[in-house]
């Protein structure tokens, strides 16, 4: 076997790999050898197959185990000899690993390689925190938000629903005689307006409706509607109310008896939330100077990814864009048009994950910041937790999904940003 | 022509692979298949001579009885077969396998 590798384009190795005819057949033969001592076949003793026979039933499955046999060999021969890193498993199209006319086996392919990251000074970077105080008005707008969660729907009674009532009502679209839609039991308020209806004009009505009432509002038909015809005409929606709720709000002994022992009386609910807010503000300051700190060692980092590799990202998150339209039924072409200019940005950002990733992997070797079983488990336990699931499950998931190691890089680059936050120099804002 | 066809598919049900079979194709240019019971050496010769295009010199056949089988107490018998062993002309070749 002979075999050549040209390193001279950047971040990728084209490796060459030639095996003569004769040297080809006689690992064939001498697979066919060994098949014939394993074989069982209907008509013929254990191991007295003659190969002509072996050759016919297996030589194509044979000849094609011995081209990967001489693929992964010339491979970890090419990456042992030439010392060379790889990034990723090169990706080999069956229909090229045919036999030449001459009997022989040539195979070129190329090998993306982990360019050598040179890094920057990351320890001590200066960044200035935007972490805000948490202010009283919006203490007063999350106990406000608390209280309208924790409401009570009540009868409306005789006065009717208030502006954050809602009703239980069979909801109906005519065009002139023909009803063209209708669904029964739908809860509506001022904030869910049937498609076609004019919002204000629906808010208005909505005020004060009690059960039993009927209330019109002109509209435009809808394109769902199965009436084609009937689509984007004038017609009427009509909603036949059954109940008319009105949301009460618990009193503050409630409200104080919902959210625990911690709170008891006002005082406690402003500290509970004001403590709440600061923590989500703590975490996403927190989140933001990571982001912003390995943006800051990256712009410093410069090296030349594999083109290979980057391309198949790219197409990678275009075919995603792709699939996701085509999800919400935008057409073929629309799909395409959409492809084309997202393709820059696509790029982009591909660029800049893989940038990321090899950054991160080499801060992570360098500070030996290693991902190890129990922090596995913490991050399989939390993602259980999130997903109101047992890990077992959320194991299962990823062994059969194959994302251990996709796993395993997300903790990485946790460590890696907690560890540039916490060796940075963060200055108090002026 | 169809209908003789017909009968030569009906003929030629299956090649015969076995040890004995490919000694014999090495040693005397011999090839094993199953035919039906009722099938003659006239019309097996003319068979293989029209599907495969060669030219038979001999046809020699033989009857094979079922084997016994039983389960428990239950005795059955595979069906009975013949066997054709056709003698080609020297150079010509069927692709049996």
């Amino acid at each position: 076997m002979q075999l050549e590798v040209d390193t001279s384009t950047a971040a990728t190795a084209k490796v060459a790999i030639t095996v003569p005819s004769d040297e080809f057949q006689k690992e064939v033969q001498s697979g066919l050898r060994n098949a014939s001592q394993h074989v069982n076949m209907k008509g013929f003793r254990p191991g007295k197959v003659p190969m002509a026979v072996l050759e016919k039933k297996f030589g194509d499955g044979i000849r094609r185990e011995v081209k990967e046999s001489f693929v992964q060999r010339g491979y970890g021969q090419a990456m042992e000899e030439h010392g060379l890193k790889p990034m990723a498993h090169p990706r080999l199209n069956p229909a090229e690993l045919d036999l030449a006319d001459d009997g022989s086996f040539v195979v070129e392919f190329e090998v993306p390689l982990r360019p050598d990251v040179d890094l920057p000074d990351y320890k001590g970077l200066s960044i200035t925190s935007e972490l805000e105080p948490v202010m009283d008005e919006q203490i007063d707008t999350t106990i406000g938000e608390i209280r309208e969660q924790q409401s009570t729907p009540e009868a409306a009674g005789d006065d009717g629903i208030g502006e954050k009532g809602f009703v239980i009502a069979n909801l109906s679209f005519t065009e002139g005689e023909e009803k063209v839609f209708d669904r029964e039991g739908m809860r509506l308020n001022a904030m869910s307006v049937p498609p076609g209806v004019d919002g204000d004009a629906f808010a208005e009505g909505l005020k004060g409706a009690k059960e039993g009432d009927q209330l019109t509002f002109p509209m435009t038909i809808p394109d769902f509607v199965e009436n084609e015809e009937a689509r984007g005409k004038d017609g009427t929606c009509l909603l036949d109310v059954q109940q008319a709720m009105n949301l009460t709000p618990p009193s503050d002994e409630d409200l104080f008896a919902i959210l625990g022992e911690e709170v008891s009386d006002m005082d406690g609910l402003r500290a509970f939330v004001s403590a709440r807010l600061g923590e989500g503000a703590a975490e996403r300051e927190n989140n933001r100077q990571e982001s912003a700190l390995l943006d800051q060692v990256l712009e410093q980092c410069k090296f030349d990814l594999p083109q290979a590799m980057l391309e198949q990202q790219t197409e990678a998150r275009l075919n995603q864009l792709a699939q996701e339209l085509a999800g919400n039924g935008t057409s073929e072409e629309d799909v395409q048009k959409a492809q084309e200019e997202q393709r820059p940005t696509a790029e982009a950002e591909a660029a800049k994950g893989m940038r990321a990733l090899l950054v991160v992997e080499a801060i992570g070797e360098k500070e030996e910041l290693l991902v190890t079983n129990p922090d596995i488990e913490t991050e399989l336990a939390a993602i259980a937790g999130r997903n109101q699931t047992t890990i077992e499950e959320v194991k299962e998931y990823y062994e059969q999904n194959n994302l251990g190691q996709q796993l395993a890089i997300e903790i990485l680059e946790k460590k890696v940003r907690r560890f540039l936050r916490e060796s940075a120099d963060i200055q108090d804002p002026a | 022509m169809s209908q003789h066809l017909d009968r030569y598919y009906q003929i030629i049900k299956q090649s015969h692979v076995t040890e004995k079979a490919t000694t014999d194709t090495h040693f005397r240019n011999a090839y094993h298949f199953r035919v039906p019971t009722d099938a003659n050496k006239i019309e097996i010769r003319h068979a293989i001579e029209a599907l495969f295009e060669v030219k038979v010199t001999s046809v020699n056949t033989a009857g094979v009885k079922g084997k016994v089988r039983r389960r428990g107490y239950v005795k059955g018998q595979k069906p009975d077969w013949k066997k054709a062993m056709v003698t080609l002309k020297e150079g010509d070749t069927i692709d049996v396998i």
